[in-house]
């Protein structure tokens, strides 16, 4: 499979990640501020922290074995 | 970051000037790192995850961090950035190099004498302090060298400024049609802004405040000389904020393989900042008794206007880096995306930067929303918003250039670009954290400045709790202190890299340039008296009526210098080490 | 003067967004009628505090059906009434409180935590602002502003108490 170019560095994954990560932390920010949803912290980040790391590995397993790779 | 070309470099062709700009950074990045220091220190104490100072102390602290970073660090950053721009956009050296160095030096004793006066106030022997924090608010009372220090410092920040108009008016003999180059043209509209601006804190300073901490004047009026300061304080932070503009409008481009989508647009910003910066400091002063409610308003609109130059800018920069991936190959809606350079640390620490910038003026639309502002005023939220701003859009900026700026200034490369881009992926990543949860303590009513993390009554939380948003700053703190370390000694690692040929960069012209804008946009007179007048108008009313109220100086107003207690502890050491002697 | 279409575009956006902002604080101030603390609380001598008529002998004082005027004095580092030593401010709910706040020293804050009820506090300056108690309970107030090496024990407490309890007393 063809991966958008970004991911196809180390740095471009790290980018995209944190990215992510920032944008999973507001979400529950939103969720008890504006609809008074109130996730339980710790689950809720270790769960956030888990995913991102599990898509990264895959990201970088694809990467590495991808035809195209640049370093 | 600076690739190899083959031009030669800045340093090459401007070595004297390369010099003065190297040694501006150096002052501000020393700062950087003493104020970075400060801060882990206030985000573990206040968070009570770790306290080695007294909480009396605190405030010592924090008046170091907010001066040292949000006056020496930046203002410095500055000078460096825009020494650099003129010399380079008008390729030309100063009038003088010996007045250029006359200004770094005053700006650096200032800085010293005022740092000093800080620092000293952990010295309880010594009786010198100035824990008035940033905003120096009388009848709280520094030392006189606090004041004396500030006064020359932006003394030396109006000579810069004059050297640069000085160079461009030599320019402007030699080229007499041409318009002003794109930097030039935002260096001088900064100094316009700048000059109109620190006329509220000079008259403050050198009025009233230094005369009374030297005892020559009983009695100052705190709301009048709080009012001066706000006249200054909210246009400094167009002062952080436009060398980052200009790092955003014409290096950002450049860096994302294109060039700058509207050079008009871009005066037209600048313009805006310049007629708009001043007249709505009251905004600060939005709860303050004894200033009006019209008056209030009236810097309320004003505020709002000025979201426009920002919206501009947020359109331009966006529309200029997708045209540099469009360049780069990108294509689709969003795909361009993609293919950005996202693993150049300047490029990713100037984009992450923008992105926490729009955040932070979000949060400061609220802020500047009169009567919502009574939800917000002097809580946790204000630090939230401004650790976005000066904190992120300016200071992740600065440190992003400097990866893009310094093999230009050296000859050197930087030590290492991985190192350099986890630096700003951190910075984004530990901001992103501390400043969620400060704005959100702070819609729980948790206040700033202060060095303990509860009270006797409990916060309401309307969701989570008050200890996990203290535990997501501490932890924020910690990251951003990281980042600061990685940056400054990547930075120090690069004085031992292997000098070189070739690292010059040049900055390709807008795509739509400066001759599809009128020729009025670079009247720099004309744009000064109308600042002047706008503030005249903002102004003369609300200054008018405060002192009819309460007289020039204020009635029966006592100093509470900050030194009493360590002047006591002082005096009461001496007698007793007196005492055993005799005895 | 050449300006690509979708920046004309934008800059409408920005200017009716801006301009939103301005008629929802319009009608904050005029619909909904939330008034900026401003020069009405009038100019009181920081030194002369205990002199004066109503500063002299800050608390609660009642002046009209369901209206209450709350003096408090700050100085380092307390509030006179509402900090421990002088009891906290005690009114009843469903009722117009305005209060009425200066410094006898320096620059101060007032803020009843997780309220909009916030001023500055300027010696010299009366900050006056109004509050209706909806909701009994007890509520933290915080000076807000930097003070001195004591600021962090500047605070006080509001109790908003059941009519039937109240009992017109600060205590």
């Amino acid at each position: 499979m063809t991966l958008p170019s970004f991911v196809r560095t180390r740095g471009g994954m790290l980018v995209g990640l944190v990215m992510l990560g920032a944008i999973g932390f507001e979400l529950r920010t939103v969720a008890g501020m504006l609809f008074g949803i109130d996730l339980p912290a710790a689950p809720y980040f270790i769960g956030m922290v888990a995913i991102l790391s599990i898509v990264g590995v895959y990201l970088d397993v694809t990467r590495s074995t991808s035809p195209d790779t640049a370093t | 970051m600076s690739t190899q070309t083959d031009q030669p470099s800045f340093v090459d062709r401007y070595p004297e000037e390369a010099a003065v700009v190297r040694r501006s950074l150096l002052v501000a990045f020393v700062m950087l790192g003493i104020g970075a220091l400060m801060g882990l220190v206030q985000a573990l104490h206040r968070t009570n995850v770790l306290r080695i100072i007294d909480s009396a102390d605190y405030y010592t602290v924090l008046t170091a961090h907010g001066v040292f970073l949000a006056i020496v660090f930046t203002i410095f950053f500055l000078v460096g950035l825009y020494q650099w721009a003129v010399t380079r956009s008008l390729d030309r050296s100063p009038v003088d190099i010996r007045f250029t160095h006359a200004w770094a030096t005053m700006m650096t004793v200032g800085s010293l004498m005022a740092g000093a006066a800080i620092l000293l106030g952990f010295i309880d022997e010594v009786p010198v302090s100035a824990d008035v924090l940033f905003t120096f608010y009388a009848p709280l009372q520094a030392h006189p060298i606090f004041y004396a220090g500030l006064a020359i410092f932006i003394v030396g920040t109006w000579m810069a400024g004059a050297d640069w108009f000085r160079t461009w008016l030599a320019w402007r003999k030699d080229n007499p049609d041409e318009r002003i180059p794109l930097q030039t043209f935002m260096v001088l509209t900064t100094m316009i802004m700048w000059y109109v601006a620190t006329l509220g804190v000079a008259v403050e300073v050198l009025v009233f405040l230094l005369p009374w901490s030297l005892g020559l004047i009983d009695s100052v009026d705190p709301l009048l000389t709080r009012t001066l300061f706000w006249f200054f304080g909210h246009p400094v932070v167009y002062f952080w904020l436009m060398p980052a503009y200009l790092l955003w409008y014409t290096v950002m481009p450049k860096i994302a393989g294109g060039r700058l989508f509207s050079d008009p647009l871009a005066r037209v910003v600048f313009i805006l900042f310049v007629l708009l910066s001043t007249p709505v400091g009251i905004h600060h002063q939005y709860v303050d008794p004894g200033i009006a409610q019209g008056f209030k308003f009236i810097a309320m609109t004003n505020t709002m206007f000025l979201l426009l130059p920002s919206l501009l800018t947020a359109f331009t920069v966006v529309a200029s880096i997708e045209h540099g991936a469009r360049q780069r190959g990108g294509t689709g809606l969003f795909g361009w995306l993609t293919a950005l350079p996202w693993r150049d640390p300047a490029f990713t620490g100037m984009a992450l930067a923008g992105l926490l910038f729009a955040a932070g003026g979000f949060s400061g639309m609220v802020n500047a929303g009169m009567n919502i502002n009574y939800l917000v005023h002097n809580t946790l939220w204000v630090p939230g918003h401004f650790h976005l701003t000066v904190g992120t859009a300016v200071a992740l900026t600065f440190m992003a250039g400097t990866y893009w700026l310094w093999p230009q200034l050296t000859n050197r490369e930087i030590y290492s670009r991985p190192i350099a881009l986890a630096q700003v992926v951190m910075w984004f990543g530990g901001m992103a954290l501390m400043s969620n949860a400060m704005h959100v303590a702070g819609l729980f009513g948790v206040p700033r400045r202060t060095a303990e993390p509860q009270y006797s009554f409990d916060f309401p939380a309307l969701f989570g709790t008050i200890g996990e948003l203290r535990l997501q700053i501490a932890v924020g703190g910690t990251l951003l202190f990281i980042s600061t370390v990685l940056f400054l000694s990547n930075l120090a690692f690069s004085l031992g890299t292997p000098k070189r040929e070739g690292f010059g960069q040049t900055i390709p012209p807008a795509l739509s340039g400066p001759e599809d804008s009128p020729a009025v946009l670079d009247n720099m007179k004309l744009w000064a008296a109308i600042a002047v007048v706008l503030v005249v108008l903002a102004y003369a009313l609300p200054l008018g009526a405060i002192i009819s109220d309460n007289g020039l100086f204020g009635v029966g107003i006592e100093p509470y210098p900050m030194l009493v207690r360590p002047l006591f502890d002082w005096a009461g050491a001496t007698l007793a080490g007196l005492a055993e002697v005799i005895a | 003067m050449h300006i690509h279409s979708y920046e004309k575009l934008w800059l409408g956006m920005a200017l009716l967004l801006i301009v939103g902002f301005i008629g929802t604080i319009t009608y904050g101030t005029v619909g909904a009628g939330v008034q900026m603390v401003d020069d009405s609380g009038g100019n009181v001598e920081p030194g002369n505090v205990s002199e004066h008529e109503e500063f002299g002998e800050p608390g609660v004082e009642k002046v009209g059906e369901n209206e209450y005027d709350v003096h408090v004095v700050a100085r380092q580092f307390v509030f006179n009434p509402g900090s421990e030593v002088y009891g906290a401010i005690e009114v009843p709910v469903n009722s117009t409180v305005n209060f009425y706040v200066t410094s006898a020293d320096v620059i101060h804050g007032f803020s009843i935590a997780g309220t909009n009820a916030n001023t500055m506090v300027i010696p010299g300056e009366v900050a006056e602002i109004t509050i209706e108690t909806e909701e009994t309970g007890e509520y933290g107030i915080v000076c807000h502003e930097y003070c001195g090496e004591g600021h962090h024990n500047m605070e006080g407490l509001l109790r908003v108490v059941p009519e039937d309890e109240y009992n017109g007393s600060t205590q």
